[in-house]
């Protein structure tokens, strides 16, 4: 398959311009489609992808308050989940697009009610720890009190009321219980009555939503920049660096560390497939790395373990990264991974945060995703085809243990911070809208 | 509860507000403890203490915030004096105390609303705890697939829970190893029963099989236990024999998750074995009579053996208590 490269890419540019063409519902159909058939596939194109469509959606499908949109954004966004289950980025792209809705909406509620300063969520700051004790103080005291909140103006911007707290205190606090049961969409709809009917705040509403959907595409067509800039700072003087089938992340990570340090790289291939297209990809890299003056080594995967005692870091490019910290990546990472481990050497993720699921592994084995085995036998060769089951894992999870440090555009993490980057980044109520989304209507 | 309670101890506390610890010797902690956990088997320790400290704000009259915080933690003291195992009362009272102090620091002059608050909703707080054991369990029966096989011990009803969650979704479809507590042995059988009762296809093994079980390959899949209380550093202390266990399941490279309630995290930091906050004689050496073994052996199971913490706010690594409770109470020198 030598086309597919560069024809995944055609794929998307030719699905976004199509977009502004065909109605709605044919272009949802089409990227579903499009997403069934891998003619879009690895994560930054499907993240491309479902930002787009989750713009037209916001864009042009009929809503006329805040519940209604929620819906039409979390239905659109279960069908490309079901489409291709296996690209966790679709999902959080979705849950991102709905925290920022359910921001948007409490942020203008809250500015009738009372000047509650919530900063528009821009995908890419970070959201300072909130102290939530302030949050359910205020709340707490005005319904016991009904005295409007003095002074002290609450500075919670990522946890809206709306949010369910997550604080122990939760226990002993006012507010109702907001269990695994409640429906997300009834707690937006009881607090936002004065949404109705108001076209000019809907007007508001939509070009704000677009806004912040225009900042997700910014932010992930920024983060192979911004992992970079962490190349100097992790990449030392005399390195002996071991990549495996580099993506592009990985590829401008070296680059840019190439630029300042002299180091040596080993490139980790998998056995030689026919027709591959990836010995070609490796070849400009491989060209621009000596052109910097770095010595590049080809290695095979099959002797790994042969080099693994000279090298100082393994760095490896996520497909996407599950909330306990382990990474889905590509096929023979988690023996690499666990061979740098065996040897001591550091083994180091990159990932932008929007690869970064709050989906926990449940069930492993339906992370990984099974590829076409037309690569490793004919189907001239009779006997093999009839007689045997050949199957190609084009990717596999790399257990946390194994990780040492994960790379994301916001910076450098341990697996413990994780937790916290994911409820910066999507809301609790929406970690599981493709599953409770089948309940609705 | 607290309503009653309140009908009988206003009268008396419309007296004198000198400050000779005027209701101490009327209002029994401990006994009110003790009542609260039998009249009702869905309470856990924790709450059961919470709700005891508030019966005692009850009856206590509204005088300075000072005295009502000396009256709460004194009684306290008291409380956890009483059991032997303190930690699973002590993150039920410290988390009580902390939330009082929390929302006096907030709001000056508000204290009667915050007693009010409490007193209006004490039955509230009870129902929300019970409300996450099934928080936990909509957390987390998705780890229990078809063709999976748990294993699990005690009888923790976060565990139980959980598993009847995921049995309504599959039922019949996945299996349960539980290791039978001989010491206990009619606990066991009840919750075998239960488990039975819900269409959970059941295998019951002596404590001394463990090890062979999870030494057949990919006979077990995971490993789900309770906790009596989560330790600050992610660690849990819970029944004797977790640990082992939980080694085991280290060592066979089995999942070990913990079911547990937000409100058992507690500020305690276990160096070792020794140190789980109280005394306790596993070891009576003896030449001439049986040795005697303490009713509700605990034992601690550090964190690096813990895969996951199930609560009611989802599953979290054991890292997670740390980061609660320094949210709340600001520094961890429980």
């Amino acid at each position: 398959m030598p086309s597919v490269s560069t024809g995944h890419a055609l794929d998307l540019e030719k699905f976004l311009k199509s977009l502004k063409g065909q109605p709605l519902e044919a272009s949802v159909n089409s990227l579903i489609s499009l997403l069934k058939r891998r003619q879009i596939k690895g994560s930054e194109p499907c993240a491309v992808a479902t930002a787009h469509i989750l713009l037209q959606v916001v864009a042009r499908s009929k809503w006329h308050d805040v519940d209604s949109l929620l819906i039409n954004v979390s239905r659109t966004g279960r069908k490309l989940v079901d489409a291709q289950p296996n690209e966790l980025v679709i999902g959080n792209i979705v849950r991102r697009v709905l925290g920022l809705i359910r921001d948007e909406a409490s942020e203008d509620r809250g500015d009738t009610a009372d000047e509650s300063a919530s900063d528009a969520p821009t995908p890419t700051d970070i959201v300072p720890p909130t102290s939530i004790s302030q949050q359910w103080s205020s709340k707490r005291f005005d319904s016991a009190n009904s005295v409007a909140p003095p002074a002290r103006p609450p500075i919670v911007s990522s946890y809206s009321s709306i949010n369910p707290p997550k604080s122990l205190f939760h226990l002993l606090s006012t507010s109702p219980p907001a269990d695994g049961d409640v429906s997300p969409f009834r707690n937006s709809g009881s607090s936002t009555p004065t949404w109705r009917g108001n076209s000019g705040q809907i007007h508001a509403l939509r070009s704000e939503v677009i806004d912040g959907i225009e900042e997700i595409k910014d932010e992930i067509s920024q983060v192979d920049d911004q992992i970079a800039a962490s190349a100097e700072v992790q990449i030392h003087p005399g390195d002996l660096v071991l990549v495996h089938q580099p993506s592009t992340t990985v590829e401008r990570f070296i680059l840019r560390a190439a630029q300042k340090r002299k180091f040596t790289v080993l490139i980790a291939m998998a056995p030689p497939r026919r027709h591959s297209a990836e010995t070609q990809q490796h070849t400009t890299f491989r060209k621009k790395l000596s052109a910097a003056g770095i010595t590049v080594v080809n290695v095979m995967n099959g002797g790994l373990m042969a080099y693994m005692s000279r090298v100082n870091k393994v760095i490896i490019g996520a497909r996407a990264i599950v909330a306990t910290g382990g990474v889905v990546a590509d096929a023979g990472s988690a023996a690499i991974a666990r061979a740098a481990k065996e040897q001591g050497a550091a083994v180091v993720v990159l990932s932008g945060v929007y690869k970064l699921s709050p989906e926990s592994p449940f069930d492993e084995s339906s992370l990984i995703e099974w590829g076409d085995s037309s690569t490793f036998v004919s189907f001239a060769d009779g006997p093999l085809v009839c007689g045997a089951e050949i199957r190609t894992a084009l990717t596999e999870l790399i257990q946390p243990e194994l990780v040492d440090t994960y790379i994301t555009n916001l910076g450098t993490h341990s697996r413990d911070h994780l937790s916290s980057l994911i409820s910066d980044h999507y809301k609790r109520e929406d970690a599981d809208f493709h599953i409770w989304e089948g309940a609705l209507p | 509860m607290s309503e009653s309670d309140a009908a009988l101890a206003q009268p008396v506390s419309t007296e004198l507000p000198l400050r000779t610890q005027p209701d101490d010797s009327t209002f029994d902690i401990v006994a009110t403890y003790r009542d609260l956990l039998a009249s009702d088997p869905d309470l856990t320790k924790p709450v059961a203490a919470i709700e005891s400290l508030i019966a005692l704000l009850n009856t206590v009259p509204s005088t300075t915030v000072y005295e009502t915080l000396d009256t709460v933690k004194s009684h306290s003291d008291l409380l956890i004096a009483s059991v032997e195992n303190p930690l699973p009362l002590q993150a039920g009272t410290d988390l009580f105390l902390q939330y009082l102090v929390a929302s006096l620091k907030q709001q000056d002059g508000s204290f009667d609303a915050v007693r009010q608050h409490l007193l209006r909703n004490g039955r509230l707080f009870a129902s929300r705890a019970i409300a996450a054991r099934n928080g936990i369990a909509e957390a987390g029966w998705r780890f229990v697939r078809e063709g999976k096989c748990v294993l699990t011990h005690g009888a923790s009803r976060s565990v139980t829970g959980l598993l009847e969650r995921a049995a309504k979704n599959s039922e019949g479809k996945f299996r349960v190893v539980y290791v039978r507590d001989e010491v206990r042995a009619e606990e066991s059988d009840r919750v075998v029963k239960e488990l039975r009762s819900k269409g959970i296809p059941v295998a019951e093994i002596p404590e001394a099989a463990v090890a062979h079980v999870m030494g057949l390959l990919r006979q077990v899949h995971m490993v789900f236990t309770g906790a009596e209380a989560v330790t600050q550093n992610g660690g849990i202390i819970s029944r004797i024999g977790t640990y082992q266990i939980a080694k085991l399941a280290a060592q066979a490279k089995i999942p070990f998750y913990v079911a547990a309630e937000t409100h058992k995290f507690v500020r305690k930091f276990p160096l070792d074995q020794r140190d789980i906050g109280y005394q306790q004689e596993v070891l009576d050496f003896s030449a001439t009579a049986p040795s005697k073994q303490p009713k509700d052996a605990v034992d601690y199971t550090p964190p690096e053996l813990i895969s996951n913490l199930v609560t009611e706010n989802g599953v979290h690594l054991p890292g997670y208590v740390f980061e609660q409770l320094l949210d709340i109470y600001g520094s961890l020198n429980g």
